[in-house]
């Protein structure tokens, strides 16, 4: 059965109608269009499908649509203002810390939701904040260099590179 | 779904439930079984995520009531829990993974009733009782131990709901959490244990608490162990005595199986270390 669910999503107003039993990832994705969430594993274990529900990550993929009624949801596509990318993204590409770049969504909200919980998060908490979510290409050094990047304010809030 | 229902107060939920009522909380155990072909279509599903007064911590004195859909990740930052019951914080520190402490809830937890749950073995460290409230607004409480009756099952009845978990203070006590999983983060626990420890001036021991879970089809506490140290001394003899009996034990209720030859000297050693670390 469908139904109708209003909610926000990156600061707009959405209304659609899904079915009762539609995952988040699937609304995102098919409904409005919204690629960059990725399905990883579709069973919340590899964190592509990462998204920011009222302010704290969540896999999208386990995630009953449903339940995001009068919620506000921040996907990858929020990041990027007016062309330019978020430092954290930025970081990313300079620190070459994404090969095929599926897992990268989900790797750059993670990152920026641990940074804004502990501003000062060591590497091994870095860590922590990043075990949610997998990569099959990287190793994962390059992401860590990137995380730090940004929490050592490498980058000035328009994204630009400080060095 | 056949239905679906998404109640902003308890009053309001307690009208929907019916026989064949599912209930979801944080979704992490739901939509996973969904995907693996649950079918639901007979069922009623029952949100749970938009009652605030499901939410949050009280503390009343030594008793601390943890309401039904307190995320992990909210158990972990309350105050009241980390200063009276830090391996409850460890305990829920160490499930999944950063999103699935945001999603998943404590009486998600409870009401699942997996063998493997992270916070069951801290919940019964602190003589948990699970709060139960039917359709008529009648409320109850069992013990956690009675009310997981086994993996999978509880004694939840189908006109009920989980409303919180009460847990007694260990402020006075020496506490400590330990999990064996396959990796760091998002590994289902092989083993768990949770112990806390009250000593006298003199150094014997007050009050013990002993608990494991993962190994065992459900989480036990060690009460005959617990009652025997009592007014003991933590002696290096009386600690290799101890954790042998345990590992003893499991062995005992849980039969021989393939990997009971690591898992038994494992126990052993694991209950070994964590007395030593909080007898010093």
């Amino acid at each position: 059965m469908k139904i109708q669910l209003n909610t926000t999503i990156n600061d707009l107003l959405v209304s659609v109608e899904i079915e009762q039993d539609a995952r988040l990832l699937d609304v995102l994705r098919d409904n409005l269009g919204l690629l960059g969430t990725k399905e990883g594993c579709g069973v919340g274990e590899c964190g592509a499908c990462t998204v920011i529900i009222n302010g704290k990550t969540a896999n999208s993929c386990i995630t009953l649509a449903a339940s995001m009624e009068d919620c506000d949801i921040k996907t990858i596509e929020y990041l990027s203002k007016d062309g330019e990318l978020h430092p954290m993204q930025e970081s990313f590409i300079d620190n070459s810390a994404l090969q095929c770049g599926f897992c990268t969504p989900g790797f750059v909200l993670s990152g920026i939701s641990l940074l804004e919980r502990n501003p000062k998060a060591t590497t091994e908490e870095i860590k922590e904040g990043l075990s949610g979510n997998i990569c099959r290409c990287t190793g994962y050094e390059q992401i860590i260099k990137a995380v730090e990047d940004v929490r050592d304010k490498k980058y000035n809030k328009d994204g630009a590179s400080n060095e | 779904m056949l239905n679906y229902f998404r109640p902003k107060t308890i009053n309001e939920c307690l009208d929907y439930i019916c026989d064949d009522r599912v209930y979801i909380a944080g979704g992490t155990d739901l939509l996973v079984e969904m995907k693996n072909g649950h079918d639901l279509s007979k069922n009623t599903v029952i949100d749970l995520t938009h009652i605030p007064e499901l939410s949050g911590v009280k503390r009343e004195n030594d008793e601390i009531e943890i309401m039904a859909c307190t995320t992990h990740d909210n158990v972990v930052l309350n105050k009241d829990i980390n200063q009276c019951l830090r391996a409850l914080s460890s305990a829920c520190r160490s499930v999944g993974s950063p999103q699935i402490r945001n999603m998943g809830t404590i009486g998600g937890s409870v009401g699942t009733a997996s063998p493997a749950s992270d916070p069951m073995p801290a919940l019964m460290l602190a003589d948990g009782r699970v709060v139960l409230i039917n359709k008529k607004g009648e409320t109850r409480e069992e013990g956690l131990e009675d009310f997981i009756v086994k993996p999978g099952v509880t004694t939840l009845k189908n006109d009920e709901m989980i409303l919180s978990i009460k847990v007694k203070s260990l402020k006075e006590y020496k506490q400590s959490f330990f999990k064996i999983g396959r990796r760091k983060a998002l590994a289902i626990a092989r083993l768990n244990f949770a112990m806390a420890i009250l000593k006298n001036d003199d150094e014997t021991i007050k009050d013990i608490k002993i608990v494991i879970g993962a190994a065992l089809p459900v989480t036990k506490r060690f009460y005959d162990i617990e009652k025997m140290l009592v007014g003991k001394k933590l002696t290096e003899d009386l600690i290799e005595q101890v954790s042998k009996e345990i590992s003893e034990q499991v062995l005992a209720i849980a039969g021989p199986r393939k990997s009971s030859e690591y898992k038994i000297p494992v126990i052993k050693n694991v209950v070994n270390s964590m007395l030593k670390e909080m007898e010093v």
